[in-house]
């Protein structure tokens, strides 16, 4: 068959083979259907993701055949991951466990894409298998022998479950990535923007422009393939439908206090429903915009903020880093692996009262505490309060530091180069954020160098040049690169590789849960700007890297690592 | 750039080549692979759950049998089964877990701090004797190549376990999913 | 178009996707270090030996680079120069003397002509 043909036959196979439609009513005969359609679907997912009954017991599951565990460790969602469209890990293929897929043949092939190699060899390389059934489900479930008599107990554990647990749980996966979520259509899929109003101009310019990029191009190659079957042929090997699909990117801006940000966000998706958001902006709270996301259940990929919101349960919005205070818990990390040594001298940090102060100071005490040190510290600065070389050195008198952190700006620099250079009473450590003092630690004098640590969370510029040259493209007939947000387009960089990155790897099953789930079954990647961003089912902060440096000798100095990108 | 035609097929080439080498282990058609191998453990510091600082060569170098496995704490398939494995191990050992030191080493160390390798062993009940290790990237780098795992990346992850023999410093080295029977089979064959 | 053909396309899309080295922004030739092992010399008054291990291994490992950062922008690559140097640093702690003894390979980079425009 040639490609123009598959195509055809793909597109016809979408067009009709519409998947089964399974509802609760179908399943209403069933035992503990005395229950709501959205109760079974909670207690559903809360076997599902959790391992819990019904009963609000842990599910007992039994793995390699005959170890018995509880389903609190040995979830749905451990292999099969949240939307069910299953995942690859080193050897270990796990199947897609929705009903829509579950209750169709499987094959060798997936009909229509046959010829798309990433589809094809995945299709390939899972066993065949009849239709399921009610019944053959229930035996995989129970007894872990799948249609064909096949034993998958090396994997997959067997569960106890009695008739309504089961009537539950099979009426979950039914429904699970089963309906095209809202912002996909037949050959387009629609993205918003979220902007701050009242954030950096600059700093939303190079936010926006990787992503218009990459959104451009993608509909450039849509449109070519429309008129040129060889584009057409070979965005199609590669890609499969998503290769005709265009995208649009809305920009929503919100205006006014955070409080009603929240009726703005409605508003906006009541006239468009989006896919999901891409990037976004906003140089002060994102909480409103994060919760939006978790209740309506729509994906933010990398928002440019310095303060995201800290969970470890929430699903929808994935952010570049922990933001200002990843900074702060780095620095307690660095001082934690030689805290045996500070002979009860005490950890001080100085904190002006501003928003990126307490963050800092705020990722600094947690970790700190978090690794059995205590309370540090701490002297609070007003936002507009002097800090004098007196009041650094009344602390060096009265408190000894072992280690003082000085959460501050530029303005910190002045005081405390005085008090080194005229003291013999000095802390063991004096660290200070190299992103909150900014341009301003390049100017400290030599003779002070080796005195001073700094918290940098990104890689060092004189290995980050390395990666400007795809930069350089997306800027090609604006204005050079140097005029841009130095971190925001980089960041938004990643947003837009990642964005094409897990499209294509979601063999044209555009879920919005199956999104995340790409994104958490990548590798690590290698990018601009940090070190290294790392993935991972659950992991919403890519970047968790920070180094601590010194500045360099010399006229041209250079940032000097004094620890590694990560700290344990 | 992401959406470009070029960079997609940059893209895809990385999954054309771990498709193509994928074979799936499921069932019990495949069984595991058994060898004896020598290893030189790297002198590193890691950190175990409970932010405690272990000296890894004479750590492991006991006078215990001594199980190793390379986790994560987001692991999907494979480290459930492996810490499974454990649990039981520890469960049917009872009193005499003690005997034998179950060390399980991150090969995440970017997520997984003490607090995240802590959460992982509650996860699985896990008893005194049973360590979850972290450390810095390069360490940990150097642990895996020690037991000739280096694996590039968490997702090209393998199901292996190793058991160290205390009487000669030999190792077992186990790769593929074991029913828990096989692999207490194998822990008493070095325990004896 | 016959299948080859297309493969032939593929491979000459994926070879061009490969951006062309940066040359010319910075000079190659730059040395890096990829420490393989470490080890703490006590310094007077001597410390305790395995907090000073464990802080060497900061200090070497901060001097180690991680390949894959320099070599994933395509267009680099590192060329090992000399085995198992050994390079001794200071344990810069303001708490406890000694020095650590840092063993590594060193590389240097080179830009790789293959992806580059003519």
């Amino acid at each position: 068959m040639n490609s123009v043909c598959s195509v055809f036959a793909f597109l016809f196979f979408l067009a009709v083979a519409a998947p089964p439609s399974f509802s609760a009513d179908a399943v209403s005969a069933e035992p503990g259907n005395t229950l709501s359609k959205e109760e079974r679907f909670r207690l559903g997912e809360q076997m599902y993701q959790k391992g819990i009954l019904p009963s609000g017991k842990p599910m007992k599951a039994y793995v390699s055949d005959d170890v018995p565990v509880e389903g609190t460790a040995f979830t749905c969602t451990s292999c099969h991951l949240k939307s069910g469209m299953g995942s690859i890990e080193g050897e270990v293929v796990t199947p897609p466990t929705n009903g829509r897929i579950l209750y169709q043949e499987r094959k060798s092939f997936k009909e229509g894409a046959e010829f798309v190699p990433y589809i094809a060899n995945y299709s390939k390389y899972l066993p065949v298998r009849p239709a399921y059934t009610d019944k053959t489900l229930t035996e995989l479930l129970t007894g872990g022998a799948d249609p064909t008599g096949r034993s998958v107990l090396r994997a997959m554990p067997r569960y106890e479950l009695d008739d309504t647990e089961l009537s539950i749980m099979l009426e979950y996966l039914k429904n699970l990535s089963d309906k095209t979520p809202p912002g996909v259509e037949k050959d387009s899929i629609r993205f918003a923007t979220v902007i701050v109003e009242g954030s950096d101009p600059l700093a939303i310019e190079s936010m926006l422009a990787p992503i218009q990029f990459s959104v451009d191009r993608k509909n450039s190659l849509a449109k070519a393939a429309n008129v040129n079957f060889r584009v057409a042929r070979m965005g199609y090997n590669m890609l499969g439908d998503l290769h005709g699909y265009t995208f649009t990117l809305s920009k929503w801006i919100l205006k006014g206090s955070p409080d009603t940000w929240r009726g703005q966000l409605e508003e906006y998706y009541r006239k468009e429903p989006v896919f999901a958001f891409l990037g976004g902006i906003s140089d002060r709270d994102w909480e409103p915009v994060h919760r939006f996301c978790e209740e309506k259940r729509i994906p933010n990929l990398f928002p440019v903020v310095d303060y995201p919101v800290i969970s470890d349960s929430d699903w929808y919005t994935i952010y570049f880093s922990r933001g200002v205070r990843q900074e702060g818990e780095a620095a307690a990390r660095y001082l934690g692996a030689m805290s045996t040594l500070f002979a009860g001298r005490p950890v001080i940090q100085i904190v002006r009262g501003t928003k990126r102060g307490e963050a800092l100071a705020a990722g600094f005490r947690d970790t700190w505490k978090e690794t059995g040190h205590g309370k540090p510290k701490e002297l609070r600065l007003k936002e507009g309060e002097k800090l004098t070389a007196a009041m650094i050195a009344e602390l060096f008198q009265s408190e000894n530091p072992a280690a003082l952190l000085l959460w501050d700006d530029e303005k910190l620099l002045e005081p405390l180069l005085e008090i080194i250079g005229k003291r013999d009473v000095t802390p063991g450590y004096i660290i200070a954020s190299g992103t909150y003092i900014g341009k301003s630690l390049w100017k400290i004098p030599d003779s002070f160098r080796d005195r001073i640590h700094f918290t940098y969370p990104f890689r060092l510029p004189q290995d980050d040049f390395r990666y400007d040259q795809p930069l350089h493209k997306i800027v090609a007939g604006k204005k050079p690169l140097k005029h841009y947000d130095q971190a925001a387009i980089r960041q938004s960089y990643i947003t837009g590789e990642l964005l094409g990155k897990a499209l294509m790897e979601m063999r044209g099953e555009y879920f919005r849960d199956y999104l995340l789930d790409t994104i958490g079954m990548m590798k690590d990647m290698y990018y601009p700007l940090y070190e290294r961003v790392s993935f991972g089912p659950t992991q919403r902060y890519v970047s968790k890297g920070c180094y601590i440096v010194q500045l360099g000798k010399g006229e041209n100095p250079q940032l000097v690592k004094k620890s590694e990108w990560v700290m344990p | 750039m992401a959406l470009n035609l070029k960079v997609f097929s940059i893209m895809i080439s990385p999954a054309i080549l771990l498709l193509l080498w994928i074979e799936p282990v499921s069932a019990s058609e495949k069984a595991y692979k058994r060898s004896i191998e020598s290893y030189t453990m790297p002198d590193v510091t890691l950190v175990n759950q409970d932010g405690k600082k272990i000296r890894f060569k004479s750590f492991i170098e006991s006078d215990k049998p001594v199980v190793v496995d390379f986790i994560f704490g987001t692991c999907t398939t494979i480290c459930p089964v492996l810490s499974a494995g454990y649990t039981n191990l520890q469960k049917k050992l009872g009193d005499e877990r003690q005997k034998v030191r179950l060390l399980s080493i991150t090969i995440d160390p970017e997520n997984d701090s003490p607090k995240v390798l802590k959460e992982y062993l509650a996860r699985y009940n896990a008893k005194p004797g049973w360590d979850f290790l972290t450390g810095g990237r390069s360490d940990i780098n150097r642990v895996m190549n020690a037991f000739n795992s280096y694996f590039r990346d968490k997702m090209d992850h393998k199901p292996l376990t190793f058991i160290r023999s205390p009487k000669d410093g030999k190792w077992v080295r186990l790769y593929g999913l074991m029913s828990s029977s096989e692999f207490l089979l194998e822990y008493q064959k070095v325990a004896q | 178009m016959k299948l080859t053909s297309c493969l032939l396309l593929f491979t000459a899309a994926v070879l061009a996707a490969f951006p062309a080295s940066a040359a010319g922004e910075k000079p190659p030739g730059e040395r890096f270090l990829i420490v393989k092992e470490h080890s703490f010399r006590q310094g007077v008054p001597p410390g305790d030996a395995d907090t000073g291990h464990s802080l060497c291994g900061t200090r070497c490992n901060a001097l180690s680079f991680d390949y894959m950062n320099i070599t994933m922008p395509g267009g680099w690559r590192l060329i090992k120069v000399k085995e198992n140097s050994e390079i001794t640093v200071s344990l810069e702690s303001p708490f406890m003397k000694g020095e650590c003894v840092c063993t590594a390979d060193e590389y240097t980079v080179q830009i790789d002509e293959l992806g580059r425009p003519r």
